[in-house]
């Protein structure tokens, strides 16, 4: 029988991460049970007070699985920054609160390729080098054609003249996209899509209020990290630029040259790598505060601290270039009430000041 | 030409080697005071709330140098081996303070291996900088680094001396920063002092024995030079003391995940969680520590 295996929520990108493991490993990916008030309080309550949020709500997603599915392989994508010993510690937490099961992690260390193969020929010594390669490539098909889709409807979402339709063709996708055998098929795909999704009817006014979004992975992939806020920004009217996706993430941590580009194209506020996907934040606010986005919406997990390095950063940029931007921590507590009331006054304060620029 | 050094985060790991370079270069250098409520003050001021405890007490010392001298030191490491990264919140020092004082002038030079940046062309570098050439830079590097490394020897030897005697011993597992900063770890290691209970620290042992160390226990997944330090110093010396202090500053990325993990891993002993920030008061410390030292003497 085919071992069960589960990753915590991590946005749409569970779905490129499904298709990896299943593909590449004799084991099936099941979806883990949604991210709920009881799941943080869990995870929390099993977690060090000074971790960062995601470190809690990933917990709670694993102690959800082995509560109420039959999953004994927990998947962890590791990486870098704290994400890359969450998974020793939380094996260690489990295994305190009794469980039995097995953690498997992608990613030790660095991120490439070559590493990846050899992590996952560990569980399945009959992978050969080529499949994997077919495998990682359809994957890496499917998360650029996410990506640019997803940035499409961000763009977009706002003004769609038939509520959802974006949505739902988002969706249809990722549904096909599992059942896609090659990187030819799946880039087939995506171009169809692409197409679908020109075709949805917009109404964009001439100049709507834009706002770049900019902060750490977990905040910016995952929606229960950020109480959903792109769903409430386009339900406002709002055109989210957000270049912050898993392909740039990859290309950084993947390739040196690129985060010397990054480092680059900073505007002379940074010199080096400042930690973790802090250079793409500032990186990224430097270049869309140049582009002329109305405001930046900085978010952050509870104790994130090259965030916290990048925020005092922030503030020279956005006093310089002339850009709002809010600066929104997500922990355990945040509620939505507050967050909303929060971002309102910051739309008001974008449409003022846009109103006045204009006289 | 008067060089600045900040007496916290990194001077704590490179104190002596930094001594000797300048000494032997004959550069003029200011150190800042031991942290006091004026130095707190001002590194409040210039930092985010959030940031943690240890890197407000930088700048604060920062900005008490910065017109009393010309030049402030403030290099950079981010790794010196594989597996052996420090912290983000001290390789983003830099540009952190470069962003919060931007009229100062600093003196500087990066570490990073995996940016082909080695250690002895930093201080080549640094020599460069206040107009030495490279040779005389480097031959000052490698005496000083051969004291420190001296220094350092001499320190694990009395160390392991004094855990092998007699009498009630506790092993202060925390980075030097806090240990030995004037504010956060020196009341908690002059409180035993004071009470005849020997004090040893995690983090005076070899790196590649605590690698070794910390191997055992998790493979070889930590990735953090200072934290594998003291996680090792933890698992070499846990059985010859008889409790353990874990100190460390609000919100402490590093820490929020290893001190967890000697807590879950270490069973066997007491073990006392000391969490430092601003707003911590000394009567709240002293019953702390004067409980923690009671269980100390019952479990005796």
């Amino acid at each position: 029988m085919k071992k069960i295996a589960v990753m915590p929520n991590l946005g749409d990108y569970n779905i490129p991460l499904k298709i990896l493991v299943e593909r590449c490993l004799d084991m099936r990916v099941i979806q883990c049970p949604p991210t709920t008030k009881k799941t943080v309080e869990v995870g929390a309550k099993n977690s060090p007070d000074t971790i960062c949020t995601p470190y809690k709500i990933t917990l709670g997603n694993f102690i959800d699985c082995l509560e109420q599915t039959d999953a004994t392989v927990l998947i962890m994508p590791g990486i870098a920054c704290r994400l890359g010993l969450y998974d020793v510690l939380q094996k260690q937490a489990l295994e305190d609160l009794g469980y039995k099961f097995e953690m498997l992690v992608l990613f030790d260390y660095a991120a490439n390729a070559m590493r990846l193969y050899n992590t996952l020929s560990k569980y399945n010594s009959g992978l050969t080098e080529d499949d994997f390669n077919k495998v990682l490539d359809t994957v890496v098909r499917i998360v650029l054609d996410m990506d640019e889709l997803a940035d499409y409807r961000r763009r977009n979402g706002a003004f769609e003249i038939t509520k959802g339709e974006f949505e739902k063709n988002y969706k249809a996708y990722l549904v096909k996209a599992l059942e896609v055998k090659d990187a030819a098929e799946a880039k087939k795909l995506g171009a169809e899509y692409k197409k679908v999704f020109k075709s949805i009817k917009v109404v964009k006014p001439k100049k709507p209020i834009r706002i770049g979004l900019i902060g750490d992975l977990y905040s910016v992939f995952e929606p229960h990290g950020n109480c959903d806020i792109e769903r409430w920004l386009a339900a406002n009217g709002v055109e989210i630029v957000r270049d912050m996706d898993l392909t740039c993430t990859v290309k950084t941590m993947l390739d040196l040259g690129s985060l010397k580009q990054l480092i680059a194209s900073s505007g002379g506020y940074v010199d080096y790598h400042i930690g973790g996907v802090a250079n793409i934040t500032v990186s990224h606010a430097y270049g869309m505060a140049k582009r002329g986005v109305d405001g930046l919406i900085h978010m952050k997990a509870a104790s994130c601290s090259p965030e916290i390095t990048a925020m005092s950063i922030l503030q020279n940029i956005s006093r310089d270039l002339d850009t709002p931007i809010i600066y929104l921590t997500f922990d355990t507590e945040t509620s939505e009430a507050g967050l909303h009331t929060r971002l309102e006054a910051f739309l008001d304060m974008l449409n003022m000041k846009k109103v006045k620029c204009k006289k | 030409m008067k060089v600045g050094i900040p007496r916290a985060l990194i001077y704590y790991f490179f104190e002596d080697l930094w001594k000797e370079f300048f000494a032997t270069l004959k550069v003029d250098t200011i150190v800042s005071p031991p942290t006091n409520k004026d130095i707190i003050r001002r590194g409040m001021t210039n930092s985010i709330d959030e940031a943690c405890f240890s890197s407000k007490i930088f700048l604060g010392h920062v900005d008490w140098l910065r017109d009393k001298c010309d030049l402030v030191f403030v290099p950079r490491v981010e790794c010196t081996g594989i597996r052996e990264e420090y912290c983000t919140r001290l390789f983003g020092v830099y540009d952190l303070v470069r962003n919060t004082f931007p009229d100062v002038k600093w003196l500087h030079a990066d570490t990073n291996i995996l940016m082909r940046r080695r250690e002895p062309d930093a201080y080549t570098k640094i020599g460069e900088a206040l107009g030495f050439d490279g040779a005389t830079a480097l031959a000052a590097y490698n005496k000083a680094l051969a004291e420190a490394t001296r220094k350092k020897q001499e320190v694990i030897v009395k160390q392991e001396t004094m855990l092998a005697g007699k009498g009630v011993k506790v092993l202060i597992a925390s980075h030097a920063y806090n240990t030995h900063d004037a504010v956060i770890g020196k009341p908690v290691v002059d409180y035993f002092n004071n009470h005849g209970i020997n004090v040893a620290f995690a983090d005076v042992i070899d790196v590649k024995e605590a690698k070794e160390k910390a191997k055992e226990v998790y493979g070889k997944r930590i990735y953090w030079r200072i934290n594998m330090e003291i996680i090792g110093g933890v698992l070499k010396y846990k059985d010859q003391a008889d409790g353990i202090v874990l100190i460390s500053t609000f919100p402490c990325g590093p820490d929020g995940i290893t001190n967890e993990m000697i807590i879950r891993t270490v069973k066997d002993k007491p073990i006392l969680n000391i969490m430092v920030d601003e707003l911590s008061a000394d009567a709240g410390l002293a019953t702390r520590l004067e409980s923690f030292t009671d269980i100390l003497g019952a479990s005796k």
